[in-house]
């Protein structure tokens, strides 16, 4: 496996075919390593952080492609594990090449807020180049925390961190952390 | 095809026809598709069980292998126990049939000589005879009926098999099924794949321990009573209790009729001490058990609402009748629970979704 796997353009036929039967290990390892190394899994035991693993889903976007647009309800959050996203603002026009209101990469997160509750995206999403981002859903979520409450704790702690840590920034027009 | 820019009514158009061709598909392999739903069901009721077991630290394997053989021992000692009842019942209503059916056409003639006097005409009318005619041919097309719904050995390999595989992988089906669904429906499919998985199973188990508690129910208001074969009315009126608005009264028919035909041989568990007719303390044990069943049994163990207009309940048991027969009746609700459900869904992402 190597780095320019996940620059190649996705959905070709010749992309799908080499991996229509591979088994997925390859990306099983690069998937736990950027799981570890996101701040809002640090306090997780190795079990915990596989338990979390398997209710990831790996999702492939082409470049310039919405992941999604303002307006629309939110099921989750998407981790970056490779590629870039552009996050706009709704009232941004929505040509390929305005300046997005914020740029992220691999390791950063968004769309945390819609793990609550059902309500709509106050930003669009867009893959600025071919991403793959790690999903993560509120039923999973539920589900998680309804078996083991303590891991559930745990994220939801991190989760609150998280969402006040981007309220203070937006308030005070600090910078905004992952 | 680039569906995005087609017009509106084309897409309506083309998504009917995708409805109408998979329902058509359906009818074609309804016959193999019912041991496929029954294994579904069944997985889908022990689910939570093997779920349970393997958080409590049981390895998957274990969870499920002990959850299958705990539900399907539980179903061998079942029927190894009420077996023998159940023959011996069942035994008993044939050899007792011909003289039952003699009795029914005595009082039936009986009751004509009475109506005569009134009605003359009626004398006419050989109404004991079409009766007998009528209860015969239908006694002797049950075996083969029954044979036919629940041709049993099929269904007894094919079900623990499919069922344990769905156990253990269902949770692994549904992911690839949802990784397969393209970027722009992902998020919907997968809500709603969620929202049914809890409404159908929610509806499976409350409808189960529905059907439980009311064949308990009837059974011990019948043994009161003094009826016979009350096991067999009561595992009767359990299942029949699946059907929503006609089961509890089909289920009610042949102990009113037994009730009828009886009321010199009933054996009662307890002293009679009321003057009435069996037929009477028979027919308020059925309503006293519905009515239980709508006050306290279903809302408290159901707890949920199809949200269907019950016009749409009826009609869609019409169909349900017409596509599939009597597994069609009992499986309809769930079924357009689903359909409700994800047309809601497709229509609340249209709402949203801006193109």
């Amino acid at each position: 496996m190597s780095r320019s796997d996940k620059t190649e353009p996705v959905p070709s036929l010749q992309w799908m075919w080499a991996n229509i039967f591979r088994k997925g290990d390859a990306d099983q390892v690069a998937i736990r390593e950027s799981i570890e190394k996101i701040p809002l899994f640090h306090d997780l035991t190795k079990k915990e952080l596989h338990r979390v693993e398997e209710a990831l889903y790996l999702r492939r976007y082409r470049a310039n492609s919405f992941i999604f647009r303002a307006g629309e309800p939110g099921l989750g959050m998407y981790i970056i594990h490779a590629g870039s996203v552009w996050i706009q603002r709704p009232e941004e026009p929505d040509s390929d090449d305005s300046e997005p209101f914020l740029e992220l990469g691999p390791g950063d997160f968004f769309g945390e807020m819609a793990l609550f509750e059902e309500n709509v995206h106050l930003v669009s999403a867009r893959a600025h180049t071919h991403t793959a981002l790690l999903g993560f859903f509120r039923p999973d979520l539920m589900t998680l925390s309804h078996y083991y409450p303590r891991l559930g704790c745990k994220l939801f702690l991190a989760l609150g961190r998280v969402i006040s840590d981007r309220f203070r920034a937006s308030l005070t027009g600090g910078p905004v952390g992952a | 095809m680039d569906m995005e820019n087609r017009p509106y009514w084309l897409k309506w158009f083309l998504g009917i026809l995708v409805l109408l061709g998979s329902v058509f598909a359906l009818y074609i392999v309804r016959n193999t598709l019912i041991p496929l739903l029954i294994s579904m069901l069944i997985a889908y009721l022990l689910t939570p069980l093997a779920d349970y077991l393997e958080h409590r630290g049981l390895g998957r394997i274990l969870a499920i292998t002990s959850t299958f053989l705990l539900f399907f021992g539980l179903i061998v000692l079942v029927v190894l126990y009420l077996f023998p009842l159940i023959r011996d019942q069942v035994v008993d209503l044939t050899t007792a049939l011909p003289r039952t059916l003699a009795l029914l056409n005595t009082r039936i003639d009986d009751l004509q000589a009475r109506l005569a006097v009134y009605w003359p005409t009626i004398e006419q009318v050989d109404v004991g005879v079409r009766i007998q005619q009528a209860a015969l041919d239908t006694l002797n097309a049950v075996p083969t009926y029954l044979a036919n719904v629940f041709s049993i050995f099929p269904l007894l390999i094919l079900v623990p098999l499919i069922s344990f595989f769905f156990l253990k992988d269902g949770r692994r089906i549904r992911r690839g099924f949802l990784n397969s669904v393209p970027n722009r429906y992902f998020e919907t499919v997968m809500g709603l794949t969620y929202e049914v998985d809890q409404k159908i199973g929610n509806y499976v188990r409350g409808q189960l321990l529905r059907s439980t508690v009311i064949g308990f129910l009837t059974f011990f208001g019948l043994k009161l009573c003094g009826l016979k074969y009350s096991l067999l009315l009561a595992i009767f009126a359990g299942v029949m209790n699946l059907i929503p608005y006609a089961g509890p009264f089909i289920a009610s028919i042949p102990a009113v009729v037994l009730a009828i035909l009886h009321q010199s041989t009933a054996q009662a568990l307890l002293p009679l001490f009321s003057p009435l007719p069996l037929v009477v303390h028979v027919i308020l044990v059925y309503v006293m058990v519905q009515t239980l069943d709508a006050i306290w049994v279903a809302p408290y163990i159901l707890g949920w609402s199809v949200d269907i207009h019950p016009l749409g309940i009826v009609l869609v048991l019409l169909f349900g009748n017409q596509l599939f027969g009597w597994w069609g009746i009992i499986l309809a609700v769930p079924a357009a629970s689903i359909i409700k459900l994800t047309v809601q869904a497709v229509s609340n992402r249209y709402r949203f979704y801006p193109t």
